[in-house]
């Protein structure tokens, strides 16, 4: 009805069609002084509006730069209401200013008389925005997008965060809100290693953008070391804290450095499928924070530094590194692109921009707070399989299935560890086929010396292989026995079973039997004695010799 | 819609024998007498048009992307008019009309989510009690046919200017959680947007008089025309239709 009569009254009063009356509110004065002619006017003009009272000095402060001069800052106000946002600051010495700038608006003649009163006004923030009032409602002219300035009570509210909300003090509507959370998250892009521009939760912070993921569950941090070993090391032995300048860092939030981009959105997809797959939270199972450390060493440093290759070619899991022994993942910068390993013939780029060496990292720290598996001989190669295969899991979960780059597969670091010598491959292991990377696909001829913490990175190769067969199916080529595999269809069945088993089934000083015994309980836990999975797992097992 | 016309010929077809009867039973032609004629009316407006509005606004390095139908209900209409006799039964006059309704939206939209690219979270949220009121000046050259002393019809017709004023979505609020694959919209903002148009009106009006003055009466009328309104975008424009067929009665008086 109150629309009825607003249109009949408008009807009345029209006997020609009138354009739609925006109404002109008031023009915004930017005062810039660019010259001392500029200086003097606006100066001027500052203090004619100051003496009739429509400017007032709200704060005072001492430059903190240049001695004896104070920085003034006038509030502009509308017969006593300030307008909203509206201030002057001149830099002065001895009363004689030196510089001015401000944004205020034109004389106003909006009228000052609300409707609502200040018990109507919290009444309407609580019911619009939220359940709790953080600041009392304030009476403002808050000058309109539009141009047109509206008499406005400002609060602050609490609701989903914390917002402060205008709204109108004639009919209580609401006319802007916006987050009073000075850091919060920023959403930014950034070109990955394989050329790929990835989404990256960031936050923003005094007037730039860290890499501080502020949108998953738990603290996802990933630090720029900058090249300085020096820093890193001390980082790593936690003999310093991390300092807010360590945090990776852009102006834009369209993020170039490649570690830092494939680093942390790598990690946060991590995260991610350990949740969605397996309703996990992270390391811990209870959002413990997750560290990563970048860029401790440049591809050039890598071959002139006299540094263990550990920094390079290389990314690691540290449970006991960090600041308080928080934990750390490292990734490395890889070498110069006209290098190559003597040993694989093969060129390494950073090692970040493989979503399934990141996995693999991240996993061991799920291991380290689960099962910790104990780094040695057979434990240890299952701890290190357990990486590899959840690498892959995570791979094929985000990659579309292929043999490219940023493509799902069951080769482990093929994005970064490139074919360069003739002749050579890419990737350092393969699940499907262990024998083709050096490693044993059977356990009759499984490494059985002390190099490599008893072969923790050689005898993966056969539990990994356990993890292929069980889901694609096929011959064991040592033993030629057969699988019949769930089908990749199906994989994510196998992914649990693992998962299962290695977090919550095994012991720490666990052996290749008794991982074969836990996968094959944790099938039948979750699918039963007689399910494809039991059968696959049992199968695979048995194909590669471990009964 | 379609059915106005019809209406409009219905009613003169219904004035045209009772004007006849009258002539013959009183032994001559009822003469216009009277210079003024106003008239207040309550009465409906139907709806039925509908219109469709969309806008984007960047949210997660992406586009998100809304998309809000429009439909316009009947509703009540308040009209008066204002005629001068300018020569024998024709006269030219003035009304304006004021019509408001209340309607519903299903809004639908995609918001981008926050760690991937091309996986939009899409929703549909319903919102209600969207306003729209329409303020109409019609000019109107009118022919009286006079039935009798006591009762007179008259058609009209001539231009329209119209003012609308409809309550648009132009944003979103909305709540999620991680892992964000889903967003809750938790309500809609909505601004009136105004703007004006023209158009025709055509119709016919029945008064009849109890005395020398004053009377009751009914007038139907359709008026029609187009108005451009500002989308919530921000650029552009979404036409609606405005007017439609009115129907109501009141008080009328002659002098």
């Amino acid at each position: 009805m109150k629309r009825l009569i607003a249109s009949v009254a408008a009807a009345a009063l029209l006997v020609v069609p009138l354009e739609r009356g925006s109404a002109q509110g008031p023009s915004t004065l930017q005062i810039r002084a660019t010259s001392l002619d500029d200086l003097r006017r606006w100066d001027s003009y500052v203090s004619a509006r100051e003496r009739a009272g429509e400017l007032k000095i709200v704060r005072v402060d001492r430059d903190p730069s240049i001695a004896g001069r104070a920085i003034e800052r006038l509030q502009q106000y509308h017969q006593g209401v300030p307008v909203w946002g509206a201030q002057v600051v001149r830099d002065a010495s001895s009363g004689v200013a030196e510089s001015i700038f401000g944004e205020i608006s034109a004389p106003l003649t909006i009228a000052t008389d609300p409707v609502l009163s200040l018990n109507d006004a919290r009444t309407h923030l609580l019911d619009s925005a939220g359940a709790t009032l953080l600041r009392q409602p304030q009476l403002v002219v808050l000058p309109m997008a539009g141009g047109e300035a509206r008499l406005a009570y400002s609060g602050v509210v609490s609701s989903d965060g914390v917002f402060r909300v205008f709204i109108d003090a004639k009919g209580g509507a609401e006319l802007l809100r916006y987050s009073e959370i000075q850091t919060q998250s920023a959403v930014g892009t950034g070109v990955g290693l394989n050329g790929d521009t990835k989404k990256l939760s960031m936050a923003q912070q005094a007037g730039q953008y860290v890499a501080d993921d502020r949108l998953r569950p738990p603290s996802l941090t990933t630090y720029d070391m900058r090249a300085d070993l020096g820093r890193l090391f001390s980082l790593l032995n936690g003999f310093v804290p991390f300092a807010p300048s360590d945090v990776a860092s852009d102006a834009d939030n369209v993020w170039t450095d490649v570690s830092a981009v494939d680093a942390h959105a790598h990690i946060g997809w991590t995260y991610d499928y350990y949740f969605k797959r397996h309703g996990r939270h992270g390391l811990d199972d209870h959002d413990r924070p997750i560290v990563t450390l970048i860029n401790g060493v440049t591809p050039e440093g890598a071959v002139t530094l006299p540094i263990s290759s550990q920094y390079s070619i290389n990314a690691f899991w540290c449970d006991a590194c960090g600041p308080g022994g928080v934990g750390t993942m490292y990734f490395g910068n890889g070498i110069p692109a006209n290098y190559y390993l003597v040993s694989s013939g093969q060129n390494v780029v950073q090692l970040a921009g493989a979503l399934d060496v990141a996995a693999h990292e991240l996993t061991h720290g799920v291991t380290s707070s689960s099962s910790n598996l104990i780094y040695l001989n057979e434990s240890g190669a299952l701890n290190e399989s357990f990486s590899d295969i959840m690498g892959t899991a995570v791979e094929f979960y985000f990659q579309t299935p292929g043999a490219g780059r940023a493509q799902a597969d069951y080769l482990l670091g093929e994005d970064v560890f490139r074919a360069f010598r003739p002749g050579s491959v890419n990737g350092i292991r393969s699940l499907e086929n262990p024998l083709a990377y050096n490693q044993p696909d059977h356990y009759s001829i499984r490494f059985t010396g002390r190099e490599d913490n008893g072969g923790v990175h050689i005898n993966s190769g056969i539990p990994n292989h356990v993890f292929y067969l069980a889901i694609e199916g096929g011959s064991n080529r040592t033993s030629g026995l057969t699988v019949q595999g769930v089908g990749a269809a199906n994989r994510e069945q196998i992914e649990k079973v693992f998962y299962r088993a290695f977090v919550f089934l095994l012991p720490a000083n666990a052996t290749f039997s008794t991982a074969r015994a836990a996968t094959i309980q944790a099938a039948r836990d979750l699918y039963g004695a007689t399910s494809a999975p039991a059968a696959a797992i049992t199968q695979a097992w048995t194909a590669v010799g471990v009964n | 819609m379609r059915l106005a016309p019809a209406a409009v010929l219905l009613i003169l077809a219904a004035a045209a024998p009772a004007f006849a009867q009258t002539t013959r039973g009183a032994g001559g032609p009822v003469r216009a007498q009277d210079r003024f004629y106003i008239g207040v009316d309550f009465g409906v407006q139907s709806g039925g048009d509908s219109f469709s509005d969309s806008f984007t606004f960047p949210e997660n390095a992406e586009t998100a992307r809304i998309t809000a139908p429009y439909e316009t209900k009947s509703g009540p209409l308040f009209g008066m008019f204002f005629d001068v006799r300018v020569w024998q039964y024709l006269s030219a006059g003035i009304s304006v009309t004021g019509h408001a309704s209340e309607g519903d939206a299903q809004v639908t939209g995609t918001i981008p989510h926050p760690f991937f690219f091309d996986r939009p979270r899409s929703f549909s949220a319903d919102v209600s009690d969207l306003s729209r009121g329409e303020s109409g000046v019609h000019l109107q050259l009118r022919a009286l046919l006079p039935v009798s002393r006591s009762m007179q019809v008259s058609v009209f017709g001539g231009p329209s200017f119209f003012q609308v004023d409809q309550d648009l979505v132009t944003g979103v609020r909305w709540t999620e959680a991680y892992p964000y694959d889903s967003v809750t919209i938790t309500s809609m903002m909505t601004e009136t947007r105004s703007e004006s148009g023209t158009g025709f009106n055509v119709g016919a009006d029945v008064g009849y008089f109890m005395s020398r003055h004053f009377g009751v009466g009914g007038r139907v009328q359709y008026a029609s025309g187009t108005v451009d309104l500002p989308s919530a975008s921000g650029t552009g424009s979404i036409e609606t239709k405005v007017g439609g067929l009115q129907a109501g009665g009141g008080l009328r008086m002659r002098f």
